[in-house]
């Protein structure tokens, strides 16, 4: 099969797993207790301080509820959602009174943004740990470097970025950590995300190279009296890179998990925060939005991680 | 592979016998709490509280006067109950599917994995934290979230490695023989799949702590006074600034927790299938 | 050949992702249409001009812990938001203490003598931020828009009994109701009813919602980013209510909000001094706070029903007034307060909290805990105390209650204290925790003898209104959990709702405080309290009977 038809295959599979991504968030959102309108009208008031519950009136109550469809069947808001999301319409957010398209693009950018340079840095991290472990491999450094390499990833994400603003942004007042704004804004968010993704990338390069470097015509270029140094850098890394390039596409997925977290805690606009505001007000419409933003962006990031694994390895037959 | 070779060759290795120690010591404690923990960890006691740690409270005390070496101690019951508890359920389902859909295969096995690929689709913070809204909170709706959020790893890994195994010979054989498909299962392949799931297994504990230390973080893990350390270690960021020992100290243990699991995994991969080079990792999504 | 193939996949895959990303990005926000005003500041040092007030020209960055841009308070309700939408938009009349209006950008009004009609005489001299005039047509246009379903409103309850506006010259218009409305005052003072331009909404259409037009000192410039918004001083403002102490723009030039949930995010930006201004400063950052040289803990007492737990009067044990009382001196609010608060509250001792306009210091001392009266009093109710059990019984069945609270709530400590009291004095007490769902379901079917309540209003009519008129029992929000179906209480609410003298109101408050308590009808638990905090290069902060700040008057040293 040709790698234009895969493609146009893989990509008709990402429509049908959106399909199914969004039939499952829907269904998780009409079996979760609690109701939006509830949230919008009582929670939603209490405001600056805690206030228990408040008075709600029952006749705007209805009125809301059908003015957000949610007084209709199951079966009738999914297909209208369906057929509205297939015309790139994903309705509006109940809480912000806005479409959920242009929240998403209000926040989209600054997860991309974050994501993308806590990717450069893991990468930067992770095959720099990698390469020195492999070079080293199963003495003294090795095991020191690759416990700190792990080390980022075995940190919640959340403590992490709270030490970080504790010693850098507090104590140390080397960055500024509220929200975004400046260069120097997303020091400690990448450094918080980037460090968990480094772990896994100095893994792979490590035992990626320390393979690569056991083979055959590795040995015999060493043997030719090639010096060290050149033979890893031009010969071995190349080779080994492989995998890396896969692990460090899908780690973007991974990360775009992450800024949920970091997000939240720095204050930051984006995806990971929009989500976790989304869920927690019973903002269905969002949610169901994030959500299946998310999906599309793994489909992709698959498809493209195999394009380029294709490109990179000629001896690789895609089917 | 005699065990006690086996068990040579791992703890020959650095990071496996750090890991090992690290580990054995941590369950000991964990299953020994009651005689090792000075305090009870759930009892307040005001006339101490966020005192910095010293010889009566070697890791001091957080807001309400509870002994943090005490709680991390029983913490390490919770944490680790959680991880495994959750990697269990994931596995079950997650192998079970894997196996089912590698050694059938056709139409069954398009239909299951195609399932999996949405699973898999969901950013796993964002499934589990919506199965957390309905099922609401607490310690053992944690273990059901995550360990939800990790059954399409397992069975993409269970089903790949069924597909390889199914096409041998002692298979092949068995087979021809006419014996029915379950014992096949049971006796040929499930063994020879399981030093890639086992390894994999070791790792996705580590994820799974901290997946529910990131739900705890977010007010949707484990309830107060619980001593799980991803709720000791959120709780405690209140109190960063002036009682830094009320967070830091959870937090170290998951990161030395995790890191151990790590460097145990990574041994028994290279003892147990060496050709098994950490593509696990591509596929996982932590948090 | 192959190469410049596998190039072009590449290329492709990358294309469809970007593709898709500017898809799901193709509606760029337009422009504010809020002009930035004028390039030469008022304040802009003149040769001729001897003094320079410093107060003018600072920016300041301020918090709001929670996440929602939307800021048209005609539409939305977060307490949080309206705090910084109060200087974006004025009101007709402003409320300086409950009940107590002055006038707004209504310099006088009256009303008919039924009450259903308000007629507002208006300033001639106001303009909206995006320069239109501000006229009878706009206050028309702001109450037909909220009571219009359309718009969706949340406010829309509130002016349920609203049917047309009159626009009777340019600056003098009349509101219709269907129904006497004596309290209509309140409602014209808050944010929620401020006048709205027309033109803007129409233009605006749904980015209205991120970009409100008001006549206020500060107007909405510009989001920064999907958390943070700048409002900026509105130059021409010349309109401040007399009591502001001044004319002209307000101090600030910039008024940053930034959007942060993280408690200890929040905190720490205002120790590193990337804020000035914090909302919503958790327990325990508070003490450390008041100690930390540089910075200021403001705490506000809220008005309102406080926690309380009310008692049902329509189901047994807790029918009979004596086991209510017995159970009011199991409890002491004090030392709820002491543990669930660490003592940062006032202790509750009646229905409505000690800020609460109308507070009658009768309830002071009415209950404070007796464990013998406690006892006392059951055994003057045919209870005897049974030595096995530890429990009182009647007839050979056991003293029991049955507490509803809420699961999730980290402040349901107030239950679990209460229990453990009555159960200290013998009676058997259990605590039923669960969701919202379900609480509400054990209310509506009548089962429980202890529920919940909590309500922050400045509006002591509507607690008393809301919380014990005899029609909330079975239908509205069911809010009157403790069942009182009772026509003396409902005679003085409906007067306090019919009436605007003061004295006479003091009077109702006072007797349904002292009734109700006298009756036992609810175990006051606490009150509310809640804490901001600031850096001291903020000056002339003050905050108004509702706990909004006035940032008019706001500068930085």
């Amino acid at each position: 099969m040709g790698l234009r038809e895969a493609i146009a295959r893989r990509l008709l599979w990402g429509v049908l797993v959106a399909l199914g991504v969004s039939f499952i968030v829907f269904l998780i959102q009409h079996v979760m207790p609690g109701d939006p309108v509830h949230m919008m009208l009582v929670q939603h008031r209490i405001g600056a301080h805690p206030a228990g519950e408040v008075y709600f009136d029952e006749q705007l109550y209805q009125e809301m509820r059908t003015r957000l469809g949610l007084d209709k069947p199951f079966h009738v808001q999914y297909t209208t959602f369906l057929s509205k999301a297939l015309r790139g319409d994903l309705g509006y957010s109940f809480r912000a009174r806005r479409t959920v398209i242009s929240l998403i693009n209000d926040n989209l950018p600054h997860t991309i943004r974050l994501a993308v340079l806590s990717l450069a840095a893991a990468a930067l991290l992770g095959i720099t740990a990698g390469v020195i472990a492999a070079i080293f491999r199963d003495r003294w450094i090795d095991v020191g470097v690759m416990v700190a390499a792990v080390s980022g990833v075995s940190m919640p994400s959340f403590w992490l970025a709270i030490v970080f603003i504790w010693v850098f942004g507090i104590i140390l007042r080397w960055f500024p950590f509220i929200g975004v704004g400046s260069w120097q804004h997303e020091v400690l968010p990448v450094a918080t995300l980037g460090l968990g993704g480094a772990g896994v990338i100095a893994r792979l390069t490590r035992s990626s190279l320390v393979e690569v470097l056991g083979e055959d015509y590795i040995r015999t270029a060493r043997a030719k009296g090639l010096p060290n140094r050149g033979v890893v850098f031009k010969h071995a890394l190349r080779n080994a890179m492989l995998p890396v390039v896969t692990v460090i596409g899908l780690q973007f997925g991974a990360l775009l998990g992450g800024t949920v977290i970091v997000e939240t805690v720095f204050g930051r606009p984006g995806i990971g925060s929009l989500a976790v505001t989304a869920i927690m007000d019973k903002d269905f419409p969002v949610t169901q939005g994030v959500v299946l933003l998310a999906a599309i962006a793994f489909v992709m990031s698959n498809l493209i991680v195999d394009i380029a694994y294709v490109w990179l390895d000629p001896r690789i037959v895609y089917d | 592979m005699g065990v006690l070779s086996f068990s040579k060759r791992l703890l020959r290795k650095p990071g496996g016998a750090a890991g090992t120690l690290f580990l054995s010591l941590l369950v000991l404690a964990a299953l020994l709490a009651p005689y090792i923990a000075p305090y009870d960890p759930n009892v307040p006691n005001p006339a101490s509280a966020l005192a910095p740690p010293s010889r009566a409270h070697l890791m001091g005390t957080d807001r309400f006067g509870r002994d943090m070496f005490s709680r991390v101690i029983y913490g390490g019951r919770i944490s680790l109950q959680v991880g495994i508890i959750a990697v269990s359920i994931g596995a079950f389902v997650g192998v079970s599917i894997g196996l089912i859909a590698g050694y059938w295969g056709g139409l069954l096995d398009n239909v299951l994995m195609r399932m999996m690929d949405v699973m898999l689709a969901f950013p796993g913070i964002l499934l589990a934290l919506l199965m957390i809204v309905v099922l609401g909170p607490g310690l053992v709706n944690i273990m059901i979230a995550v360990g939800i959020a990790a059954i399409p790893s397992f069975a993409r890994l269970a089903r790949g490695s069924t597909l390889s195994v199914k096409e041998s010979a002692y298979v092949e054989a068995a087979r021809s023989v006419g014996a029915s498909s379950l014992p096949i299962i049971v006796r040929h392949i499930l063994p020879n799949i399981a030093a890639p799931l086992i390894i994999f297994a070791t790792l996705r504990v580590g994820t799974a702590m901290l997946s529910a230390a990131s739900l705890s973080f977010l007010g949707l893990g484990a309830e107060p006074p619980t001593p799980e350390w991803g709720l000791m270690a959120a709780i405690g960021r209140h109190v960063l600034r002036r009682a830094w020992w009320v967070s830091i100290f959870p937090g170290l243990a998951i990161a030395l927790t995790v890191v151990s699991l790590n460097l145990l995994g990574d041994a028994l991969r290279d003892i147990l299938d060496p050709r098994f080079r950490g593509l696990e990792a591509t596929r996982q999504r932590s948090v | 050949m192959r190469k410049r193939g596998k190039w072009s996949f590449v290329v492709i895959a990358t294309m469809l992702t970007l593709l898709f990303l500017v898809s799901i990005s193709g509606c760029a926000r337009p422009p504010a249409v809020v002009e930035p005003p004028e390039e030469e500041p008022a304040e802009e040092p003149e040769e001729e001009v001897e003094e320079v007030d410093e107060r003018f020209g600072g920016h300041l960055v301020a918090t709001k812990y929670q996440v929602q841009d939307e800021l048209d308070p005609s539409i939305t309700t977060a307490t949080s938001t309206m705090r910084f939408m109060r200087s974006v938009f004025d009101t007709l009349v402003w409320m300086r203490e409950p009940n107590d209006f002055v006038p707004g950008l209504a310099t006088d009004w009256d009303h008919s003598d039924d009450y259903t009609v308000w007629t507002f005489y208006l300033r001639d001299d106001v303009v909206f931020h995006n320069g239109d005039p501000f006229d009878a047509e706009s206050v028309a246009f702001t109450f037909e828009r909220i009571s219009d379903p359309e718009t969706g409103s949340l406010r829309a309850a509130e002016v349920r009994t609203y049917s047309h506006s009159e626009v009777i010259n340019d600056y003098t218009v009349a509101l219709h109701f269907s129904e006497p409305n004596p309290r209509f005052l309140w409602t014209a003072s808050s944010e929620g009813f401020a006048p709205l331009s027309p033109k803007a909404v129409e233009e605006l259409g749904d980015d209205h919602i991120l970009y409100p037009v008001g006549t206020g000192p500060f107007l909405v410039d510009e989001w920064k980013d999907a958390r943070t918004y700048v409002l900026r001083r509105f130059e021409d403002y010349n309109w401040a209510p007399d009591f502001l102490g001044r004319q002209g723009p307000a101090y600030l030039e910039t008024l940053t909000v930034r959007m942060i949930e993280e408690d200890s995010t929040r905190v720490g930006g205002l120790e590193a001094g990337e804020l000035h201004y914090i909302d919503n400063v958790p327990a325990d950052d508070i003490v450390p706070l008041q100690e930390m040289a540089g910075f200021e803990v403001i705490q506000f007492d809220q008005a309102g029903s406080g926690i309380y737990l009310p008692i049902n009067v329509t189901a047994a044990p807790t029918d009979s007034l004596k086991v209510r009382q017995a159970i009011l001196y199991a409890v002491s609010t004090d030392i709820i307060n002491d543990l669930v608060h660490a003592g940062l509250r006032n202790p509750g001792r009646g229905p409505i909290t000690s800020a609460t306009w109308g507070y009658c210091e009768c309830m002071d001392e009415m209950y404070l805990q007796d464990e013998e009266k406690a006892r006392a009093l059951l055994v003057e109710d045919g209870y005897a105390f049974n030595e096995s059990t530890g429990y009182f019984e009647k007839d050979g069945k056991t003293l029991e209650i049955d507490i509803v609270t809420s699961s999730a709530d980290a402040a349901g400590g107030e239950s679990e204290l209460v229990q453990a009291m009555c159960e200290a004095v013998g009676i058997k007490t259990n605590l039923l925790g669960t969701a919202y769902e379900v609480r509400a379901e054990m209310y509506a079917n009548n089962e429980y003898n202890i529920a919940r309540f909590g309500w922050s209003t400045v509006d002591t009519y509507f607690v008393f209104n809301t919380a014990w008129h005899s029609s909330q029992v079975d239908e509205g929000g069911q809010f009157n959990r403790s069942r009182v179906k009772d026509p003396h209480v409902d005679a003085l609410i409906e007067e306090a709702g019919r009436i605007t003298d003061q004295e006479r109101l003091l009077e109702i408050y006072h007797e349904l405080q002292r009734y109700i308590m006298e009756n036992a009808f609810v175990i006051p638990a606490s009150e509310f309290v809640g804490y901001d905090a600031m850096s001291d290069e903020v000056q002339g902060y003050e905050v108004d009977t509702r706990n909004q700040p006035y940032w008019y008057n706001v500068w930085m040293r």
